[in-house]
């Protein structure tokens, strides 16, 4: 996939708590926090867009070079891919929940 | 350790983080010593408040959602309220008294809400004694029939159970139930009065005895837990006694705003205004928040002699009028605890135990 796109998980939540994103994996029970960059990551991961069009929005936010960022993003990406909070979402694939699971949708 | 230091910036900077709704005060069970005041008047929410409630909560990021009654399940938009909630990404905690769970209502709840975790109420190790408390007979067996059903379709639950003169001398015998079912069990070991003061449920409150047979039994499991009450915190680093009006609300079924389920203290009604607006500007709030840091001076000015005191300032306040004003049952409860900590440890030394503990107790809620 060359512009993964990836939303939240089904079993996870998250709340954003003074800038931290609470993430709880409701299958597991664990639960994990993420710093103020790290939720305004998860916020943009909507299963709607992909990392292009997000590392796009985070170079017009943060200060930064494009490319560097883009490669931080995808290892952030695949870090919470592994914990099992998001997951990659094929394009063509419509499985009835909608592009996106963020807490105020 | 870092939910505890969410949890401590919740409280500390006043962030509502959890919401407790009690959505009708109808049951089908007819417990003994039930808090609620089944004679409250008024004029309950209808969907579209409790929908304006959920958004208001979702928008101010609180992530708790629990449902609670009497039997929630027999609100008729129990489902409908369930559904908006998950779709609004919370964190939904079901408490149940488990009679009409098993089979079709517990699959639907688990497909349509996606509950984190259904609480489920435990009065006895066997059916005399919980059909006892509940006056249903056969009680028992439907709450069973449930954990078994939930445990088939992967739903977590958890038991409650308080501690009373009925089934004090069966402390071990419901672990060992909730163990064989692989379910964490909670005792409290606290009979409050009614809502409405009725003090008639203290009359089945656990003996000293009884209470001190569950704090060595706890001890035990957990040797020298940091806590076994799960309200309020010893943590020096929490400014405030508990999370009552700090991290938490309730909200009863008539729309009445409260800091606690146990507080009955009204901060403002959702017929009148929103939670957003509640939260933020309720002089009942300010005063809360200010007793709350009040409580938690009190209790660190103890020093060691207020080590496992739980003080819940709302059942001061009702037993006594005083929200500051320890209960004298509280602090029993104290000294039993440092009392079993003391024969625990004095036991240990005696025959070291090479068992590894299991991990049961939450220390926070």
């Amino acid at each position: 996939m060359n512009d993964p796109i990836y939303r939240l998980r089904r079993d996870a939540r998250y709340r954003l708590v003074d800038g931290e994103a609470v993430i709880l994996l409701q299958d597991s029970g664990e639960t994990l926090v993420l710093d103020e960059v790290g939720a305004a990551v998860l916020v943009h991961l909507d299963g709607r867009r992909g990392l292009a069009a997000v590392a796009a929005s985070l170079v017009a936010e943060y200060e930064g070079e494009p490319a560097r960022i883009r490669d931080d993003l995808e290892a952030f990406a695949a870090e919470l891919s592994a914990a099992g909070v998001i997951e990659a979402v094929a394009p063509s694939t419509d499985d009835g929940r909608g592009p996106q699971r963020t807490p105020a949708d | 350790m870092v939910m505890q230091r969410i949890l401590e910036k919740t409280w500390n900077q006043d962030i509502l983080f959890s919401a407790l709704v009690e959505l009708t005060y109808r049951c089908n069970l007819d417990c003994f010593f039930c808090y609620n005041d089944v004679g409250l008047k008024g004029r309950p929410l209808d969907d579209a408040q409790y929908f304006a409630l959920f958004e208001d909560l979702a928008a101010m990021q609180v992530m708790n959602l629990t449902f609670t009654g009497g039997e929630p399940t027999v609100h008729p938009s129990f489902l409908t309220l369930g559904r908006r909630a998950r779709e609004l990404g919370f964190v939904v905690r079901i408490k149940s008294n488990g009679h009409a769970l098993a089979g079709r209502l517990l699959r639907t709840i688990r497909e349509t809400i996606d509950p984190f975790v259904v609480e489920l109420s435990l009065h006895g190790a066997e059916a005399s004694s919980h059909d006892r408390q509940t006056r249903v007979p056969g009680s028992f067996e439907r709450l069973l029939e449930t954990l078994r059903d939930a445990r088939t379709l992967g739903q977590r639950v958890k038991l409650n159970a308080t501690l009373t003169r009925w089934n004090e001398h069966q402390i071990e015998e419901m672990f060992a139930l909730a163990d064989g079912l692989g379910v964490r069990l909670s005792i409290t070991p606290t009979v409050t009065p009614r809502d409405d003061g009725d003090t008639s449920p203290l009359a089945v409150a656990p003996s000293a005895e009884g209470v001190r047979r569950l704090y060595r039994y706890l001890d035990e499991r957990i040797p020298d837990a940091e806590a076994v009450d799960t309200c309020t915190g010893s943590s020096p680093s929490l400014h405030k006694n508990c999370g009552a009006g700090a991290s938490g609300v309730a909200v009863d079924p008539f729309g009445t705003v409260y800091p606690c389920v146990q507080w009955r203290r009204p901060l403002g009604s959702l017929h009148e205004r929103s939670l957003r607006e509640i939260w933020g500007d309720s002089p009942a709030l300010r005063e809360i928040r200010r007793l709350n840091r009040r409580a938690k001076e009190q209790r660190m000015a103890l020093g060691d002699s207020g080590d496992g005191l739980a003080h819940c300032m709302g059942l001061s306040e009702e037993k006594t009028g005083d929200p500051l004003a320890v209960d004298p049952d509280a602090a029993a409860n104290a000294r039993a605890l440092r009392q079993a900590r003391a024969e625990n440890r004095a036991a240990r030394v005696d025959a070291p135990s090479t068992a590894a503990p299991r991990v049961l107790l939450p220390v926070v809620r």
